[in-house]
This record gives structure tokens, C-alpha cells and sequence, in this order.
């Protein structure tokens, strides 16, 4: 267990660093702000790692602090928006889900919470009892906001989404 | 799992396969950048008590890392570990002190529902004072006379009013990017301060203000004249470029530090007409100090840190680590001398009050020092650990917060101290 020093912060960050910055990369899509993500995760833990020895579950608990920064700035980047110049649209999608713009243009039209579910199951591949973990709710939720989201992510994708699979996406 | 379940993650992973994928280039994130603001904001360094004569005080090394955190911006929240009393470096007479305060409350301030929230600032009548609120739609709080006054969105991340004066303006930073901006608050508005990659610390009375521009460790001293003014780099000295102005007293001497940008920084005075002047370095015990670090300004006197850095380890080792031993003392400008401040139960950075009162920590707890007496502020219910930010100028008003760890992550509670 960690006891809470600056060298065993270190040791810790280098040993779970690549992870956090790609479930950071996975729930925005932006590098930068990937980074920018990693880089309040970091500095929030490192607040609060002198007590880190009362956490049970480090790991769970810093993916928590990335989650709720990502959902932070959802909710900042939206009231900025709205504030100036009213609700915020994104992209408009049209045709083909394999596009990666597109579907990303459909996630962030999903409240942020129901984004942040999808891709913690669907792109981190976890189970959803750890979602529900991360997300401080409960296994029921995690599974109802699944259901909203892909509900929702179908109809702004439009009817092609049920078409199989046919060909790889180019990824970076 | 259901065979309904697993045809909707099977069609879940399908949809969003076009967006599995690898952050690309370098990474753009910053450990040390984390370590430094981690600090800023947690108002303390990794202070490990020593069982010798003096606290030795354990800081990462590495590099740019110790640069940021000796140049650090705000030292008036940082704890150190017990210490013993404290010599003056030249026999002076005694400063007349005032009697310790008779009786003091706690108060939680209301924050309208918002449960996690910081007292940051408070002005010298103690009728004002700011702070930061979390998870809510607003994430600055300004209350009046312990009500809710405004709660404002103030632009920018990690937003934090650093000080207010009696007119209610506050001073004020947040983060842009990677980029820090300062702003002025008056009346529920937030204005840009001349500069970029600015930081605004302290504002007094007549609205002057002060604050740092540049980066952590190529950082210089600023003062704004007005909250319109052009900003202005106060001078420092050819052997210590850099440097930040932390502290500004009503008749406009101007409270710092400089330093190499490596190891040292030392406090530093600017006078109302700019120019500057190194501190000496206090004497406690016999041993001369390694730099003084200050923390408050007010009424003629400067409270701060003796720093001793232990001479074998002043540059970075294979372990990174250097010794630092602390001890409190009190600076009067008008002759220039130190003078001890009791320090049996580890006092530990501060703020000064008009009447000689600093507010301070012994370990986790709120005290007020008045002369040798030691007084305890009341703890609020549960919490046990906390923070001070502000003292009024005649010492009965304290905020503060409660640091106490939460079942899921530090359980910040804004606190009103009121003193007779």
C-alpha cells in the first residue's frame, strides 16, 4: 500500500501512467485534452496522497478522480457555451458509423455521464460492476444509462448502425 | 448474462469500435507541473518530523520539482513539524504583544447547499471573505458577514480569489489551458489583468495589486497599480532573476520572494516606490539561516520561516532529497530585527494580524499566537484537520477549512473563526 511519499507518488504514476492517459484518450478523443485530463487527474491525486494509505483500491480510486474530471469539464464546457452563445451542437453526423468523427460527434451529444458509461464499457472493456465503481452508482444505473445511451447513439447515428461490420477502421 | 445482454454489447462494441485507439505523440502532461500545483493547492509540503532539536523537513528533489516548490507562491498554508523555541538573532527589546484572545467560536459558513467548499480569502475587517466551491454550477462563494453574499462562475479552471481587500474586490487566478491568468472581482464580475501567464496573489486597501508573471520556474514579481493598470515587473536582483510578489501591506510595501530559479529563494521588499531590498537572513540558536521565507505582512512586521538546509545535501543526490529544518520568526521592519515566536508546539506558517496575533498551525489545528501564549481554536464537530487563509487586521476574524479525508476523497468544509 502506498504510504503517502513523494518517491512512491512517483513510483505510482510511473507505473500507471500509459493507462490512465489512454482511458483519458478513450473518453474525450483528443489527445490534448487528454493530457490536459491526466494533468488535473495528477495533481488532484497528488493533493490528496499524503492520506492515500486510507484508500482501499488506488487504482479505482484515481480512474474515479480522471472520470469525474472528464465529467467536470463536460459540465464546464457546457455552461461556457450555453452562457455565451447558447446550447452547444455539435457536429452534425451524417451517414456512416464507422467514421470515427461521426461517432464521436454522436458520443458528445450524449450527456456526459451516459459517455463516459459507454466508453468504460465498451472502449476500457469493463465489467460493469467496476463502471458502477468508478461511477459511484449502482450496477442498475450503470446498465440503465447503457441502455439511454445506445438508445440515443442509434437514433443520431441513424438506421445503417444495425449494418455488420465489414471493413476496419483506420486507427491512429 | 442474458443472451439480450450480450447481443447489445456485442452491437455496443461494434458502434463504437471506430473509436478504440492510442493517444498519439508525446505526452503532454507534466509530473512535476502536477507535484507543484498538487502543493499549491494542498498548502503544505511533505513536512516529516525530526526527533533532534530541530524538524527536519524532507523535500523531493528532483530537479525542477524543488525549484517550483521553494519558489512557492503561497507558503502561508504550509506545515511544518514541531520546532523548538527560538532565539532572537540580536538582543532587542520586546515587542509589546496584545493579550490573547479571550474566547473564540466556529462557525460553518453556508454555501447554499454545496457541500465541498474552501474559505480562500479574507479582507482586513474581516466582514468579507471568498472562497471556492465545488460540484456546483458556481465555483467561487463571496460571503459578508458570514451570509452568502454572491456565487459567481469565474472563468477558467482550478479559479481561486487569493485575497480581498475592504471594499470587497478580490483578487483572483485560474488556469487557461496550461496558461494562468489573473483576474480582479468587484461586484459579481471577473476582469482580466493586464498580461498573460499572470498570477494575482494580494490587493490591499488602495487597490494595489500583486502577483507573479511566467511560468513556475522562469517566474517574475508583478504589481498592478490599478485593476486597469499596465503591469508592472518589479525589480530584483542580478544574483536572484526570479521571483514572485505575494504580499502587499496597506501603505504598499510589497512582500516576496526571489531566487536562482534552482534552490534558494529568499524574501524580498519591495518598497511603495519599487524598489527593492533583500531581507537579512535571521539567526536562530546561533546558526545562521540558509533564507527566510515569509509568509504575511502587516503593521510592521513581516512573519515567516527560517530556513536551514542541511549543507550536504543542498544539491540533488541520488535519492533527490534534501534536509530543510524550520523556524518561525517575526521581522520588524522598522529596525530590522528578529525576533522569536513561540515554537514548542511546531507553529508553523502564517498570517499576521495588526495586533501581533498570527494565525497559523500547529500540526493540523487552527491556533492564534499572541506573544508566548499559544491559543486553540475550537475544532468544528468531527473534523480534525484543517487549514487557515485569513485573518482579519485586528485578529478576530480567521477562515479556514477542514482537510479531514471523506469516504471517497478530501471532505472540504468553508470555517468562520470569530474571536474576542
Amino acid at each position: 500500500m502506498p504510504d503517502g511519499s513523494d518517491n512512491d507518488y512517483l513510483a505510482y504514476v510511473h507505473g500507471r501512467i500509459a493507462e490512465l492517459r489512454r482511458t483519458a484518450y478513450l473518453l474525450c478523443g483528443d489527445t490534448h485534452q487528454a493530457d490536459d485530463f491526466v494533468q488535473e487527474t495528477l495533481t488532484k491525486l497528488y493533493v490528496r496522497w499524503p492520506r492515500i494509505g486510507r484508500v482501499d483500491n488506488v487504482d479505482a480510486y484515481v480512474h474515479t478522480m480522471l472520470v469525474r474530471v472528464f465529467l467536470d469539464d463536460r459540465r464546464r464546457g457546457w455552461w461556457k457555451v450555453r452562457l455565451l452563445t447558447g446550447p452547444a451542437e455539435p457536429p452534425v453526423v451524417d451517414g456512416n458509423p464507422e467514421d470515427r468523427p461521426a461517432v464521436r460527434a454522436a458520443l458528445a451529444k450524449l450527456p456526459a455521464r451516459q459517455q463516459a458509461v459507454l466508453v468504460l464499457r465498451y472502449l476500457c472493456d469493463k465489467p460493469v460492476r467496476e463502471v458502477a465503481d468508478l461511477m459511484k452508482c449502482s450496477e442498475g444505473t450503470v446498465k440503465s444509462q447503457t441502455s439511454h445511451a445506445l438508445t440515443r447513439l442509434r437514433a443520431l447515428l441513424g438506421a445503417d448502425f444495425r449494418r455488420p461490420v465489414t471493413t476496419v477502421s483506420r486507427e491512429r | 448474462m442474458g443472451v439480450e445482454d450480450k447481443m447489445t454489447d456485442e452491437n455496443a462494441s461494434r458502434l463504437l469500435r471506430p473509436l478504440r485507439g492510442e493517444p498519439d505523440g508525446q505526452p503532454g502532461f507534466d509530473v512535476a507541473r502536477a507535484m507543484a500545483e498538487g502543493r499549491r493547492r494542498r498548502g503544505l509540503r511533505r513536512w516529516t518530523t525530526g526527533a533532534a532539536l530541530l524538524a527536519v523537513t524532507t523535500v523531493t528533489a528532483g530537479g525542477g520539482t524543488f525549484a517550483v516548490a521553494a519558489m512557492q507562491p503561497d507558503p502561508t498554508e504550509q506545515k511544518p513539524a514541531p520546532v523548538p523555541s527560538v532565539a532572537p538573532s540580536m538582543p532587542v527589546a520586546a515587542p509589546v504583544e496584545a493579550a490573547p484572545p479571550k474566547s473564540c467560536e466556529v462557525t460553518l459558513l453556508p454555501t447554499g447547499g454545496v457541500r465541498k467548499s474552501l474559505v480562500t480569502a479574507g479582507d482586513p475587517s474581516g466582514r468579507h471573505h471568498a472562497g471556492r466551491l465545488y460540484d456546483a454550477a458556481e465555483n467561487v462563494i463571496i460571503w459578508t458577514n458570514g451570509k452568502i453574499d454572491a456565487k459567481v462562475r469565474m472563468p477558467g479552471k482550478d479559479a481561486s480569489i487569493g485575497d480581498i481587500n475592504r471594499s470587497g474586490i478580490g483578487v483572483a487566478t485560474s488556469y487557461h489551458g496550461s496558461t494562468e491568468q489573473a483576474y480582479v472581482y468587484r461586484d459579481g464580475e471577473f476582469t482580466v489583468l493586464d498580461g498573460t501567464g499572470t498570477r494575482a496573489f494580494a490587493i490591499n486597501d488602495a487597490g494595489v495589486i500583486v502577483g507573479g508573471i511566467g511560468d513556475f520556474q522562469n517566474q517574475a514579481p508583478v504589481r498592478w497599480n490599478t485593476a486597469g493598470a499596465k503591469l508592472e515587473r518589479l525589480p530584483v536582483p542580478d544574483e536572484y532573476p526570479f521571483g514572485m510578489a505575494t504580499d502587499i501591506a496597506e501603505d504598499g510595501t510589497v512582500l516576496g520572494a526571489v531566487g536562482d530559479g534552482r534552490f534558494t529563494a529568499t524574501a524580498y521588499l519591495w518598497l511603495p516606490d519599487g524598489t527593492g531590498k533583500e531581507l537579512p537572513l535571521p539567526t536562530v540558536n546561533g546558526r545562521k539561516a540558509d533564507s527566510f521565507s515569509a509568509s504575511s505582512i502587516a503593521d510592521g512586521w513581516i512573519y515567516g520561516m527560517a530556513v536551514f538546509v542541511s549543507s550536504d545535501q543542498t544539491t540533488p543526490g541520488a535519492n533527490g532529497q534534501a534536509n530543510r529544518e524550520l523556524s518561525p520568526v517575526k521581522y520588524r521592519l522598522a529596525d530590522g530585527t528578529y525576533h522569536p515566536v513561540p515554537a514548542e508546539t511546531g507553529i508553523g506558517f502564517g498570517h499576521l494580524a495588526d495586533n501581533g496575533w498570527i494565525l497559523a498551525l500547529a500540526g493540523d489545528k487552527p491556533v492564534i499566537v499572541s506573544g508566548s501564549r499559544v491559543t486553540r481554536l475550537p475544532e468544528y464537530q468531527r473534523y480534525k484537520e484543517y487549514q487557515v487563509t485569513s485573518l482579519s487586521a485586528d485578529g478576530t476574524k480567521a477562515g479556514g477549512y477542514s482537510t479531514d479525508m471523506g469516504p471517497e476523497e478530501v471532505d472540504n468544509r468553508p470555517f468562520l473563526w470569530t474571536c474576542k
